[in-house]
């Protein structure tokens, strides 16, 4: 049994002349202590999946399908007792430290206000166990940090206070939504390895959303690229260079500046990344596809098997790729 | 991207420019037009003399050919409203065209320049901007006793820092946009750019602005002519009758009062929605 | 903080002055003989005329007579009225008190049906929403000096709740009841204002990742909302609070003059029209300095609230 089950995640927004459908079907599930990495560009869904799964949906938004966490339907669980899965055995990790924390309370009150409130903790238990998380992610001064304003630390920093508020219980599921893309390059690294570590010492399972192919390659076990709202390929991260099938993974693959070969064009894909509401009959990559053909423009792809993966992409079995 | 950028990278424009306007705006359109025509005719449309006093008719209600009844002094109130208007809507349209042309010069003139010019003029625009306009408007009563044009002097100093800061911005953006720059490289003068070129484009935010103006200043000028530091009796006024009806209103006679205030109530929203609808039709807010 | 502190005080200190200043040129500056302000157009002697123009210092040269007005005012001197023929601090004495309870009894009622609305339509969204939004927008493009007649009408006059006119007999509870239906005028306008305002705040900070983060974490919504929705969104009112409170100070002109109460903004319209310097030029200063006082203690709270200002003013 799987840790977190999606199965048909759809997703309608409001848009102006009515509603739009944003996410469309996306599948995916989570075993325990595994990594799943949700890759894709900006207006992919990517986002807003796992915002869905944590059951933060937009205002007006109307959501359909299945999810299912440690096997139990969300949708039939009672708000109490959803309230104690998020507050004891999920845990979000968001993209700005800065707009998630309460800028005008203090660090310490961020870190405790869950297990204080929830979870029942003693104050004093939970600021000692908020010294002793803070340690763990290699904030220097945790008490001093603790009586701070997040005005007061920098990105990189208060990305590691949001990462230590998710070890002061045991969650077995973390949802990541690019923790590390509003950092500095030197930061990113960091605080990626830091979480990398800690997930893999408590065993935690992970949902990892980000642009970077290659980062999720490094530190998930499962991929799912995701292109305007729908999942267009699934495989494992070991097989992502070799094996990988659908245009536009091996298109996202290319496009990375390589240091060993000379390039003297970046390979970029062509054209704007499409959003879910796109209303096209057809494959939603074919304006972008170099390998269109008429069938793509027409059909909207099933996933296929391909390689021992799935694909959503009608020539997953034909193109011969090369080794990326 | 966010899903109000995604929706608008797909989202078809189903709406004509023009309904933008919607039930409301041409409800609006059509009593400012009223409004203006009655401004301009109104001496020919009262059906009395305005102005001919009769006491022994003070404060009566509505009879026939008299639909709202007397003033105070036994003046036929419809008439009253009518010629009333006059100044009700020249004053406003005065301040406004004043306030609105010197409030883009300055604008015009900080957003060009830059630097020191602007940082002086925004600073100025923003102590300015805090003096409450009825202050101004006090101290230039005292120094030259009260009258409609000193009001407007007084508004128009008052309104046109607002005006200037709040164009400033837009101005900064416009004369920040690439076609300016290729302008002046080509050797265009300022002038000319400024002129023919930047001042078109922001014609649409100014009009609209303008026309948002009007409503506020209608209150303003009227809430100065019921103080007695505007329009003086005995010229028919909006605002002067709201006070001039008040005694009468203690006394269980209303309609002086209730009826100039409706007006000025309803020539300022209209022209608060007119305002309003247009900067969204030209999609200017 | 008291470098903060010290400063904005010298900023307010430098606006007292530079408006007293600019009030002071501008009657200097008005034409016609000064002497014919002090004496109100009546007729006088000329020993009257010549014991005026020493008393107020009008053959000296311009700044002596403003400092010689300054220093009047921090002895409690603020010169003779001429039009009412008394010390001007004698009638200010019964107006201030008076024109205080009508602002201060407004900004309570602004504050708590302004936020009120704009909390519940923020909270509730939907029909309320666009319900509430529709009347405050309705509400505040009727003026002062409008709605004060329509509040007189309705509630005076028809259904005798409330005195119409006047501020009683001086016994407070009886002043409090005249002084409802004025404020209520008064606080009308700026109260769909300040809805408007906290709906708009409130609903942007409901959309926050703050809010998410605590939603995510299971925190009961109760506490959401009164720990990080209201707190943080009610923060912004405070900002305003400096225009609306100048907006009470200026509106006191219209209501009082409507419901025939004696506070400053009549006394201010009523000078005015008579011309009579010595008291336009102290009640000004009177409402500059308040609405300077005010502004301070509002930046002060907003330092004291808001721990991003006082990190960067550290």
């Amino acid at each position: 049994m799987s840790l977190l089950e999606v199965e048909g995640l759809t997703l309608d927004v409001p848009i102006p002349g009515g509603m739009g459908r944003i996410l469309h079907g996306v599948d995916l599930s989570v075993g325990a202590g595994a990594a799943v990495g949700i890759v894709g560009e900006s207006g992919s869904g990517k986002s807003l999946t796992v915002r869905s799964i944590a059951g933060l949906l937009p205002p007006a938004a109307t959501q359909k399908g299945n999810l299912r966490f440690f096997g139990e339907d969300v949708a039939s669980m009672s708000s109490d007792r959803l309230r104690r899965y998020r507050s004891a055995q999920v845990a979000m990790v968001f993209q700005d430290p800065r707009a998630a924390i309460n800028p005008v309370r203090k660090v310490g009150d961020f870190l405790i206000e869950n297990v204080v409130t929830n979870l029942g903790w003693s104050r004093s238990r939970a600021r000692d166990k908020a010294v002793e998380v803070l340690d763990e992610v290699g904030v220097t001064d945790p008490e001093r940090r603790l009586t701070s304003f997040p005005a007061q630390l920098s990105g990189g920093l208060l990305q590691r206070v949001m990462i230590a508020s998710t070890l002061l219980y045991e969650p077995e599921l973390l949802l990541a939504d690019e923790p590390t893309t509003a950092l500095d390059v030197t930061t990113q690294s960091a605080v990626m390895a830091l979480i990398d570590k800690l997930r893999r010492e408590r065993g935690m399972a992970m949902v990892f959303v980000t642009h970077d192919l290659e980062l999720a390659a490094a530190v998930c076990d499962t991929i799912h690229v995701m292109y305007a709202g729908r999942i267009v390929e699934t495989l494992p991260a070991d097989e992502l260079h070799e094996k990988s099938r659908h245009p536009y993974t091996r298109a996202l693959l290319d496009a990375r500046p390589r240091l060993e070969a000379r390039e003297t064009r970046l390979r970029a894909i062509p054209g704007q990344p499409a959003s879910g509401l796109e209303d096209i009959a057809g494959c939603t990559f074919a304006p972008r596809c170099t390998f269109v053909l008429d069938a793509c423009r027409s059909d909207q792809p099933s996933m296929v098997l391909a390689d021992g993966h799935e694909v959503r992409c009608h020539r997953a079995g034909e193109i011969l790729w090369g080794s990326a | 991207m966010s899903i109000a950028q995604a929706a608008a990278l797909v989202g078809p424009r189903k709406r004509s420019r023009l309904s933008h306007l919607g039930f409301l705006g041409w409800i609006a359109l059509a009593i400012i037009i009223l409004f203006a025509f009655i401004a301009i005719f109104g001496a020919a449309l009262a059906p009395h003399d305005p102005d001919s006093i009769d006491i022994a008719y003070a404060n009566v209600g509505p009879i026939p050919g008299h639909p709202l009844g007397f003033d105070e002094l036994g003046r036929d109130l419809f008439s009253r409203i009518l010629v009333g208007a006059r100044s009700s809507f020249i004053g406003p349209m005065m301040l406004v065209l004043i306030s609105t042309v010197l409030g883009t010069t300055l604008a015009l003139i900080a957003a060009w320049r830059r630097g020191w010019t602007d940082a002086g003029l925004s600073a100025a625009f923003d102590i300015a901007f805090a003096f409450p306009g009825l202050l101004l408007a006090i101290v230039l009563v005292t120094i030259f006793g009260p009258s409609l044009g000193i009001a407007v002097i007084a508004l128009t100093l008052a309104y046109t820092p607002g005006m200037a800061r709040l164009l400033r911005s837009t101005a900064l953006r416009e004369t920040g946009m690439e076609y300016v720059k290729a302008f002046r490289v080509m050797g265009y003068g300022d002038l000319r750019i400024v002129i023919r070129h930047v001042l078109p484009n922001l014609l649409p935010f100014i009009i609209a602005q303008a026309i948002i103006t009007f409503g506020y200043a209608t209150l303003d000028l009227g809430g100065l002519s019921f103080l007695g530091l505007g329009v003086q009796p005995p010229t028919a006024d909006w605002g002067a009758m709201v006070a001039a009806g008040a005694p009468g209103l203690l006394q269980g006679y209303p309609m002086q009062t209730l009826a100039a205030g409706s007006c000025l109530v309803l020539a300022a929203v209209s022209f608060g929605v007119l305002g309003d609808r247009l900067a969204r039709m030209w999609g200017v807010e | 903080m008291r470098s903060f502190l010290g400063r904005r005080i010298l900023l307010g200190l430098v606006t007292i002055l530079a408006i007293t200043l600019l009030v002071h040129t501008a009657l200097y500056l008005a034409p016609g003989d000064p002497v014919d302000f002090l004496t109100a157009g009546k007729p006088t002697t000329p020993e009257r005329l010549a014991a005026l123009r020493a008393e107020y210092n009008l053959d000296d040269p311009f700044f002596t007579r403003y400092f010689s007005w300054l220093g009047g005012v921090f002895s409690g001197d603020l010169g003779q009225s001429a039009s009412f023929n008394t010390d001007v601090s004698v009638l200010l004495e019964s107006r201030v008190p008076t024109t205080l309870y009508l602002v201060v009894m407004s900004f309570i009622m602004i504050m708590v049906f302004g936020l009120t609305l704009g909390i519940v339509a923020a909270l509730r969204g939907g029909a309320i929403d666009t319900a509430t939004m529709a009347t405050a927008t309705l509400v505040s493009s009727i003026p002062a000096f409008v709605s004060s007649f329509v509040l007189i009408n309705v509630f005076a006059l028809r259904l005798g709740w409330f005195p119409a006119i006047g501020i009683g007999d001086g016994n407070p509870i009886n002043t409090l009841w005249h002084l409802v239906l004025p404020s209520l005028a008064l606080a009308l306008g700026a109260s769909a204002f300040v809805a408007r305002t906290t709906r708009a705040s409130v609903r942007t900070e409901l959309s926050r990742d703050h809010v998410a983060t605590a939603t995510v974490r299971g925190i009961p919504r109760r506490l959401i909302i009164s720990r990080h929705v209201l707190r943080n969104g009610l923060l912004p009112i405070l900002s305003i609070s400096g225009l609306i409170l100048a907006g009470l100070i200026v509106g006191t002109a219209f209501v009082e003059q409507a419901f025939a109460i004696e506070g400053l903004g009549k006394l201010l319209v009523t000078a005015a029209r008579q011309q009579d310097l010595a008291v336009v030029q102290a009640v000004t200063l009177i409402l500059v300095v308040a609405f300077v006082v005010l502004n301070i203690l509002v930046d002060i709270l907003y330092w004291y609230l808001d721990p991003r200002v006082r990190s960067e003013s550290a």
